[in-house]
């Protein structure tokens, strides 16, 4: 039996906190989860996750995409896969198993980018490969994402990966931006700041960025409120 | 004598100038979300130091072979996890041996310290670096004591971090973020 998204006999065990969290969220009510997952608990610019890529290695809009998509698949096919795992095998076991499987993913997915984006992908380098640890694979599932019916945790899941990416991308699109004045190798701004492609720009650029969201959601909130 | 002390001071500054938080970005997240643990934050730093040496070793005397053919290299990833894991369980079984209060504690975040892009950066950048095992140990620990210390320099301002002085739209990560990108530009400058 499910109430409000929870398996029952998971719903028991959940925290209390855990529970007023996932308050509401049912199948019919996707579209509120979704705006969620992808506003208010935007998981690169509200709660801060996996944010070496975005810092490092995201400095032009191409290469936020390869990021998004290597993002996207493994850590979306690895949710799915590990959803299977019986919650009866201890945690330490588990989470091995989860980046077990990510490790596996991640080749697959390699291969593919190899051959349709082969420069962009090699621009990740190190950062690639290191998304097979992300929170949403070692910390969500358990925190989140397995409390839920596994229907609604994919779609709950895939909402969580969209928020990401699009603010990847927006951070990509800035910098490139920044850094060159244009976009694709077009420069059509006179602007040049090539700080904002080095890692310190990076961190200061997605606090700023970070900072601003979070003023527009409190001004659309009052709004709302007023 | 003055040799040694050169070496400590050589070793302080590569800490610090080619630091794993300020220099690579790697483990932000996992650094701003312990920030929140009170003291967890410097075991944290021991673990994953104790992590990328002995996970390091393992994966060192395996790497060989699967560097051996390009279908092999391919799953690198899975052996750094699977010795990742091996040295987990390790940890974990010896401080249950040790203390099970410990245990009941560590237990909460030591996963923290074990799977993230700290460690696993330590050990893909080992097989790209080529070095022997001793090499492999030092980088190791100058990761794992570098992030100790970013863990120190953020904690020492975390107090003003989390005021009410900080505007609304700043406070928690946004400002973090901004304070550990202003940290790395001093080190960015330093390094220069």
């Amino acid at each position: 039996m499910k109430i409000n998204g929870f398996r029952s006999s998971e719903r028991e065990n959940a925290s209390v906190s855990d529970i007023s969290d996932l308050h509401g969220l049912v199948p019919s009510q996707a579209s509120t989860a979704g705006k969620e997952a992808v506003l208010t608990s935007n998981a690169l610019l509200s709660t801060g996750s996996i944010i070496a890529p975005a810092v490092v290695v995201a400095t032009s809009f191409q290469n936020a995409l390869a990021l998004c998509i290597v993002f996207s698949l493994v850590t979306f096919i690895t949710v799915l896969i590990c959803s299977f795992v019986p919650r009866k095998l201890v945690y330490t076991v588990r989470i091995i198993v989860y980046t077990f499987v990510a490790s596996l993913v991640y080749v697959p997915v390699a291969i593919l980018m190899e051959n349709i984006m082969p420069a962009q992908f090699s621009a990740l380098g190190v950062y690639a490969p290191l998304l097979i640890t992300n929170s949403f694979i070692t910390m969500k599932t358990e925190s989140k994402f397995y409390r839920l019916k596994r229907g609604f945790m994919a779609e709950l899941c895939g909402f969580y990966i969209i928020g990401y990416d699009l603010a990847l991308l927006f951070l990509g699109f800035m910098r490139e931006l920044l850094t060159n004045g244009g976009l694709f190798g077009v420069q059509f701004l006179p602007l040049s700041i090539p700080s904002a492609g080095t890692v310190y720009g990076g961190f200061i650029l997605l606090a700023l960025t970070s900072a601003a969201y979070r003023w527009i959601l409190r001004l659309s909130t009052k709004n709302k409120d007023s | 004598m003055a040799v040694f002390f050169e070496t400590i001071g050589a070793a302080l500054l590569a800490i610090i100038v080619e630091n794993v938080i300020f220099t690579t970005a790697f483990g932000t997240s996992t650094l701003i979300s312990l920030s929140k643990r009170d003291g967890q934050i410097f075991f944290c730093g021991l673990f994953i130091t104790e992590f990328s040496v002995l996970s390091s070793m393992i994966a060192y005397v395996f790497e060989g072979l699967m560097l051996k053919s390009d279908i092999s290299a391919r799953f690198l990833p899975t052996l750094y996890i699977i010795s990742l894991g091996l040295v987990y369980i390790a940890t974990l079984l010896v401080i249950w041996f040790v203390s099970k209060k410990a245990f009941n504690k560590v237990k909460r975040y030591i996963h923290l310290s074990a799977f993230n892009c700290t460690v696993l950066s330590v050990l893909f950048n080992d097989t790209l670096i080529g070095g022997g095992l001793g090499e492999r140990v030092l980088f190791g620990l100058e990761v794992g004591i570098g992030f100790a210390l970013a863990a120190y320099i953020l904690s020492v301002n975390y107090e003003k971090l989390n005021s009410d002085e900080v505007p609304a739209s700043f406070s928690g990560f946004p400002i973090h973020v901004l304070y550990i990108g202003i940290v790395s530009m001093v080190v960015y400058a330093l390094g220069r």
